[in-house]
């Protein structure tokens, strides 16, 4: 049947190349629609409860959109009229911004003296900077320290002050998000009809383009902050926080990521491919095939509607290095067949190239889907996302490498092939030798040492720090930093109290145990080191205290002062901290990234026991928000880790029997594989580097990855065998495996780890990481495969029969 | 991501200061106060409960003690002793064995206000600026000045007593006969009101029951006595004779009161019962500044 295949490639060249043709135009046409969606939200799990309850909190709540521009004299006092100048300046400017709905500063806020202000009746709104011009000290007194200001107009220790730019919300969206989480409010009690299923997908569809037009939209403004901030350099340092903010710097760095690492990996390859073959046409061959496969697989993620992710922006690399893999391996064998038999012409040498590696080439090829396609098990909606389209990667790079590439190759003219470097052969002939010689020291010791690597996976740990996704030299490291230190943090996590609404007395709109009960929670919250800006209705009801001579309210003054602000204004306040209608309260607090030694899940457990230990019960508090949702997803990825693993350990155990037909060789195959895949966990685990949502897919795709190293070996290992007798069993299938695919699997690892080790580069950290442990992974794979398994077969597989 | 905050609360702590300003001070010992859950759950007060009364609490949370200050209380009337012991818990007691009669008069203010009082109010505001109103409230408060000096020496609070002085003596003259009040714009001194209901206080005179005024609105026994006794003593007395005394000290009430009548019609339209609302409203306030002001005293010693 191979050779049935591989003849029909040959003489059905035109149609494979004209059917590609066809098709490569029209993934053309859909390359516009692919795109890259870099939003906080990307990174969530979306169809849990928990993402729901934070949906509807959000829609009772309704926080408004907002950014954060800091400001920070360099030369001057931080009250100084020369602040409140560039302040008033950068205002004006921000303001003429279209969506702008206000900008609020220090200038633009009432600021009360004393209580003597207020009884004479004057109007609040006039007791801003604006109105009075306060000096630069009584701005002093009145802003530092200030209940509500601090950590959002003011730091604590009064050294910058920063501007809130509010933005107008879309009433379209809006009124569309809120049907949308109407609806999936009800898959908390139970599934969803069909009817509501279609209503939900056709409302997300409305939703779509008006998000689309948003976002280009949230880009031009933060561009048009940057450059209006930048008014005042020499004086000052300004900062810009705020989700959108990290949403837009993730999306810039990720495109830039996709272009630079794109193209340099294509340089590296180019180059690497040179160096090895020493010609042209197997520089610019198997590169384009490369570029094929990576506009066909755009292609369609743009039809399919598919969206690159944080997560899944490595796509393009991934793809081009596992492509690039099948083809040396196509090329190594036609090399050698056409040096073996100068004679052939050019079809005959694929056929021929086709016979010994169609075979390998597919199960390889497989073998690395069944990697990525463990993802999809792993319940992380983010990493099964990821796999999906890594699988639809690798069916094309499989169609691509295995159909177009010899269609094209028989093309060509059949030439004279340069030989191989002498020295890479001799290292081959040495370690051909040893695994001969020495079978079971060396599978002891690399045993040894990959169980000893492994013991790291003790130290495993899972955090998730946006801010940490930068890294530290870069200025958009320094922005959030600076906001998430200075300005409360960056994270938000919500607490919502549930008020039992009380029918004796309903007089109060909110009775002092509600909000007695609420302050305690704030201050257990506020205790925390971690926890940054703290808001409530208490920031509130402590500036009136404050101002009350340092007593506090009556509950019946706290309803008065309530009935008697117009509903606008109250909405304005305290809308976003309390729900009447809803008997909830709110305390939104900003968890602050860059906390040194913050465990996540170890605060979030103290958080929840401190909640109750000041009085509330389980069932009336409920705590949601990014912070939540990102800690859930954690506190799964152990779980996940091992279910994904153990998947692709088995699945692949299944594959490779199927391959080989024997249990003992697909035992065998799994051993390095697994010493890979634990080796690199390990490694993870002794370089501290945190399990995140990232880094949880390296051992799974290393796995998929190196198996064909293994695939290709056994395979060539055990042609090899056929060709020996007695006693020479073992040597010949050695000479075989060491032989030119011994060489392909050199060169596909080092350019795979070269290529990814350009990852090193990036300014994005999961990239880096990425990057630099899935190289490791390939040499470990490269070391355990030219050692341990011919150890191994040569122990156990071709030993016995020459006994 | 990060949420939003706003700005606008001074606008709350105006109307509250005014609802302050309208209840004459005074009476029931503080130590005897307690709260409505406190009653309802005792014997062992949660830390609720004990912020609900005023207390500052300390909590015990994993990231060690922390102290809270309560921001909003409800403190109201303590039940007679013998009551407490015999009777079953309710939920709130507010001393108020004259509802009927209360509540009638109470009706009758309403129409006061609504047909006679708040229509001269706006006329009033319409015809005299701000800053006039302002002006004509400063003088009032400066002829009450002795008046807050005796009654500060009565109750030993001899440097409250020596800022009444000063105040009278430099706002009289420096402040042109009180329009102005340099005393504590220039000299820092500031106010000290207190009056005979405050003195009383001061020596442990319970409040007594609730009492609605006619004209003047929710007092209690304690200050129904102190109204009536400064109403004698007024030293608007012995500046005018009566009855132009009489109108001096109507309009100064009226002067009070013309800030807050819009206050006044917005909160009797909100509540499901105006008058329990601002009964419980002027009795929470009285037991609240009693407390805080018996818990300064105590922290001054």
């Amino acid at each position: 049947m191979k050779n049935k295949l591989a003849h029909w490639i040959v003489s059905a060249r035109w149609l494979i190349i004209i059917t590609f043709g066809i098709l490569l135009a029209l993934a053309v046409t859909q390359l516009s629609k692919f795109k890259i969606d870099a939003s906080a939200d990307t990174l969530l799990v979306k169809d849990n409860a928990l993402y729901i309850k934070s949906q509807v909190a959000a829609q009772v709540f309704s926080p408004e959109e907002f950014i954060l521009l800091a400001y920070e004299p360099t030369g001057h006092e931080l009250f100084s009229e020369q602040t409140f100048n560039d302040l008033q300046m950068l205002s004006t400017e921000i303001n003429k911004i279209d969506r702008v709905k206000a900008v609020t500063s220090i200038l633009t806020v009432p600021l009360i003296r004393d209580k003597s202000v207020l009884t004479s009746g004057t109007d609040v709104n006039a007791l801003t900077w604006q109105a009075k011009q306060y000096s630069p000290d009584q701005m002093e007194t009145l802003v530092a320290g200030h209940p509500i200001f601090t950590d959002l107009l003011v730091n604590k220790q009064a050294s910058a002050t920063a501007i809130q730019v509010v933005f107008e919300d879309n009433e379209t969206l809006s009124k569309l998000e809120a049907e949308i989480t109407r609806i999936q409010a009800q898959m908390l009690d139970g599934e969803l009809s069909v009817a509501q299923e279609k209503e939900l997908e056709q409302l997300k569809k409305q939703a779509e383009p008006i998000k689309a037009t948003l976002s280009k939209l949230r880009q031009n403004e933060i561009h048009q902050l940057n450059d209006i901030a930048s008014q005042v350099d020499e004086r000052a340092n300004t900062y810009l926080g705020g989700s959108y903010v990290v949403g837009q710097h993730l999306i810039d760095i990720i495109q830039s990521d996709l272009k630079t690492f794109g193209s340099a990996i294509a340089g590296v390859i180019a180059l690497l491919l040179f160096i090895l073959y020493r010609t042209i046409r197997w520089v610019i061959f198997p590169l384009a095939a490369c570029a094929i496969s990576v506009v066909f697989t755009m292609g369609l993620f743009g039809f399919l509607d598919l969206r690159t992710t944080v997560i899944s922006a490595n796509f393009v690399a991934l793809q081009l290095i596992l492509t690039l893999a099948v083809m040396i391996h196509l090329i190594g064998a036609y090399r050698q067949i056409s040096r073996d038999d100068e004679s052939l012409d050019g079809h005959k040498r694929i056929v021929a190239t086709l016979k010994e590696k169609l075979a390998p080439c597919f199960f390889a090829t497989l073998t690395t889907s069944v990697g990525f396609g463990a993802l999809i098990f792993s319940g992380l909606q983010p990493v099964m996302v990821f796999g999906y389209m890594m699988l639809i990667a690798m069916i094309i790079t499989m169609l691509v490498s295995l159909l177009l590439f010899p269609a094209v190759l028989s093309l060509l003219r059949a030439r004279k092939e340069t030989t191989e470097f002498a020295f890479v052969t001799r290292f081959f002939e040495v370690m051909r030798k040893l695994t001969l010689k020495h079978p079971i020291t060396i599978s002891l010791v690399m045993v040894g040492l990959f169980g000893a690597l492994a013991t790291g996976i003790s130290r495993l740990n899972v955090e998730n720090s946006f801010i940490d996704y930068f890294a530290q030299e870069t200025r958009v490291y320094k922005e959030l930093a600076f906001i998430d230190q200075q300005f409360g943090g960056s994270t938000p996590l919500d607490i919502i109290l549930k008020t039992e609404s009380e029918t004796d007395n309903n007089q109060l709109v909110l009775k002092a145990g509600n909000v007695n009960q609420l302050q305690l929670v704030q201050a257990a919250v506020n205790a925390f080191e971690a926890t940054g800006s703290v808001t409530s209705v208490v920031n509130f009801t402590q500036l009136a205290r404050q101002l009350n001579d340092d007593r506090p309210l009556t509950e019946y003054e706290l309803t008065t002062i309530y009935h008697l602000l117009d509903e606008k204004v109250v909405n304005q306040l305290i809308g976003s901290y309390f729900s009447a209608e809803n008997n909830q309260l709110r305390i939104s607090v900003r968890v602050q990234d860059t906390t040194a030694g913050l465990d996540r899940a170890d605060f979030l457990e103290n958080l929840k026991q401190d909640i109750q230990t000041v009085g509330v019960e389980a069932q009336n508090v409920e705590l949601t928000g990014l912070f939540v949702l990102y800690q859930d997803i954690l506190s799964r990825l152990f779980d996940s880790q091992i279910k994904t693993l153990g998947i692709v350990y088995v699945v692949l155990g299944l594959v490779l029997l199927a391959i080989f037909r024997s249990v003992k060789i697909a035992l065998i195959a799994l051993v390095p594989n697994i010493l890979t895949t634990l080796g690199i966990l390990g490694m993870i685990g002794w370089l501290a580097i945190p399990l995140d949502i990232m880094t949880i897919t390296i051992a799974a795709i290393a796995m998929g990855i190196a198996v064909d190293d293994t695939i290709h070996f056994l395979h060539a290992y055990l042609t090899g065998m056929k060709n020996g007798e007695g006693r020479t069993v073992a040597e010949k299938a050695g000479r075989s495996a060491f032989g030119h695919t011994g060489l392909a699997i050199l060169f596909t690892t080092t350019i795979i780890a070269a290529g990814f080790s350009l990852f090193g580069f990036s300014d994005f950290i999961p990239s880096v990481n990425f990057g630099l442990l899935t190289a490791t992974a390939m040499v470990m794979a490269l070391i355990t495969d030219i050692t341990l398994l011919p150890a191994l077969l040569n122990k156990f597989v071709a030993k016995p029969k020459s006994a | 991501m990060i949420s939003s905050t706003h700005f606008g609360l001074p606008i709350l702590c105006l109307s509250l200061l005014l609802l302050n300003g309208c209840s004459s001070s005074a009476p029931p010992s503080p130590a005897k106060a307690s709260t409505a859950s406190e009653q309802q759950q005792s014997p062992s007060p949660s830390k609720v409960d004990e912020l609900n009364a005023g207390k500052t609490v300390t909590v015990e949370t994993s990231q060690g003690n922390i102290e809270v200050q309560p921001t909003v209380v409800a403190i109201t009337d303590a039940k007679a002793q013998n009551e407490a012991q015999s009777g079953a818990p309710t939920a709130v007691f507010y001393n108020d064995p004259w509802e009927s009669f209360n509540r009638q008069v109470f009706e009758l203010n309403h129409q006061l206000y609504s047909y006679v009082l708040i229509p001269a109010a706006e006329g009033y505001r319409y015809l005299i600026p701000a800053v006039g109103r302002e002006k004509i409230g400063n003088a009032f408060d400066n002829i009450r000045e002795p008046l807050n000096l005796l009654n500060n020496l009565a109750a030993g609070e001899f440097a409250e007593a020596g800022a009444n002085l000063s105040r009278f003596l430099i706002n009289s003259t420096v402040g042109l006969f009180g329009l102005f009040d340099p005393a504590t714009h220039w000299f820092d001194i500031g106010a000290h009101k207190q009056t005979i209901a405050d003195t009383l206080f001061h020596y442990d005179i319970a409040s007594g029951p609730y009492l609605v005024l006619p004209f003047l609105g929710p007092s209690d026994s304690r200050g129904a006595f102190s109204t009536v006794a400064e109403g004698i003593i007024h030293p608007i007395n012995q500046l005018t004779d009566s009855p132009e005394s009489y109108f001096l000290r109507a309009f100064d009430g009226f002067d009070d009161f013309s800030g807050q009548a819009a206050t006044y019609e917005n909160l009797y339209k909100q509540a499901d019962d105006p008058y329990l609302y601002f009964r419980n409203q002027f009795i929470q306030g009285q037991r609240r500044d009693e407390y805080f002001h018996f818990k300064e005293q105590q922290n001054e010693e």
